[in-house]
């Protein structure tokens, strides 16, 4: 399978899969995305039904909005916002960002969860202050719990997926991760 | 590189080498800190993060003579998923609001290194050189504030001695700020670790413990041509490699992530 890290249209448009990745905020990332006039790429690329995958801020940039700064529009490709982790917390003292290892359960077992079937359990890298609210719990197909707060971790809508978790930073689980996505996608051809 | 109370250093060995060795053990994250840049320069340090980057996935955390973006961004771009910065962030505090809205807060380590003295703790900077009259609570409250996404707190009274982490100076930071702290300075013994976990403790950077346990086990760690000898304060640290700690942990009760 040929990888790389582009952001020529002809070579997303020509792609099987596309990986979002994202570190930084939501409305940089998403004017950046318009800036070199990726956005409706993305869109088109979504729309032909072939695997999107975003993975920490790209998963975030999946849902209508966000309010990080500011309340910026997103893909709204799985309806809901992103909002501080914070709000969800009764503890005066939690410490944010959510730096470092944790896991997460599956919900929904009777949908496809393949990717994540073998990784159940297993740690995970994640860093992050904001959090996917998804409308549709229905979407939700994994969720993580740090202290008192309950997130998405996973989601899911069709043939788009996003991970709040870095795969790229989980070591062993991680590699696995991706070696099952490629599975997948090698699987349909 | 080793010393004790950040003095003596030595050379122990490949930086890069030792990674990929710990990360298969289980490490959740390196960090380097590249303790002398300020003498020599930085470009040793960026082929160290590329050559690390290209055989380890997990995080990695790099500092040492960033004086600014450019050096942020040279040092983000070779493979680091974080920088630390402690001296220049104290001669120029505007540097890290700045790092921080560029790269985003959760790419900036505040390192703290902090000496207790008779009339409380304070800030030193350039590997432990320089004193600078700063209260390390009051600086960590500050750094929070321009956008620091995360501590690094270091004791040099405690560090390469084996002899337990600074809880107090931990505490007393940890009381006045809200992003998360990494302890470092002073891991020798399972206990220091229960200790601190029991504290609300969570991360932990760990040096020559681990070093003087995959050192004696591990020939090839030794191989570095420029290796001097290194005198661990041997007596004070219990046996356990990175493996070993985490299983302990794990049968005391504390939930870690575990590498089969």
């Amino acid at each position: 399978m040929k990888t790389s890290i582009t952001s020529n249209k002809r070579e997303i448009e020509n792609s099987d899969c596309l990986i979002l990745p994202g570190v930084g905020s939501f409305p940089n990332a998403i004017n950046s995305l318009k800036k070199y006039e990726l956005f409706e790429v993305i869109e088109k690329f979504v729309a032909s039904g072939k695997r999107l995958v975003g993975i920490c801020l790209g998963a975030q940039l999946l849902l209508s909005k966000s309010y990080e700064f500011s309340e910026v529009d997103g893909f709204g490709f799985i309806e809901g916002q992103v909002e501080s982790i914070r709000k969800f917390s009764l503890l005066n003292e939690l410490k944010v960002p959510h730096i470092g290892w944790n896991n997460f359960e599956l919900k929904h077992l009777n949908s496809p969860t393949f990717l994540f079937d073998d990784l159940v359990h297993q740690y995970f890298y994640f860093v992050h202050s904001y959090i996917m609210c998804p409308t549709n719990d229905s979407e939700v197909i994994g969720k993580t719990t740090f202290e008192d707060v309950k997130f998405a971790s996973i989601v899911r809508k069709e043939n788009i997926m996003g991970v709040q978790f870095h795969p790229e930073r989980s070591g062993p689980s991680g590699i696995k991760f991706f070696q099952n996505l490629k599975s997948d996608i090698q699987s349909e051809f | 590189m080793k010393g004790i109370n950040l003095e003596g250093l030595r050379i122990i060995g490949k930086p890069e080498v030792f990674s990929k060795l710990y990360s298969d053990l289980g490490a959740d994250e390196l960090i380097y800190i590249d303790s002398v840049a300020s003498l020599y320069g930085r470009r040793n340090l960026i082929e160290i993060v590329k050559r690390t980057a290209k055989e380890v996935f997990i995080p990695l955390c790099a500092g040492g003579g960033i004086r600014s973006p450019e050096n942020a961004n040279e040092i983000l771009r070779s493979g680091a998923d974080k920088i630390s910065i402690n001296s220049e962030a104290v001669r120029k505090p505007k540097l890290i609001a700045e790092l921080s809205s560029l790269f985003g807060s959760s790419t900036i380590v505040s390192y703290i290194s902090a000496k207790k003295r008779e009339n409380g703790y304070e800030v030193y900077i350039d590997n432990g050189r320089e004193r600078t009259g700063i209260c390390p609570v009051e600086w960590a409250q500050e750094v929070e504030s321009l956008g620091a996404g995360e501590l690094l707190i270091e004791s040099i009274d405690q560090e390469g001695t084996g002899l337990g982490f600074d809880l107090e100076l931990a505490e007393k930071i940890s009381n006045k700020t809200t992003i998360p702290i990494i302890l470092s300075g002073g891991a020798g013994k399972m206990s220091h670790f229960l200790e601190g976990y029991n504290n609300n403790f969570n991360a932990f950077a760990i040096g020559s413990m681990f070093h003087f346990f995959h050192m004696q086990k591990h020939a090839f760690l030794n191989e570095s041509p420029k290796q001097s000898h290194y005198q661990f304060q041997t007596s004070h640290f219990e046996n356990f490699g990175i493996k070993e700690l985490k299983e302990e942990l794990s049968k005391h009760g504390v939930p870690i992530r575990e590498v089969t």
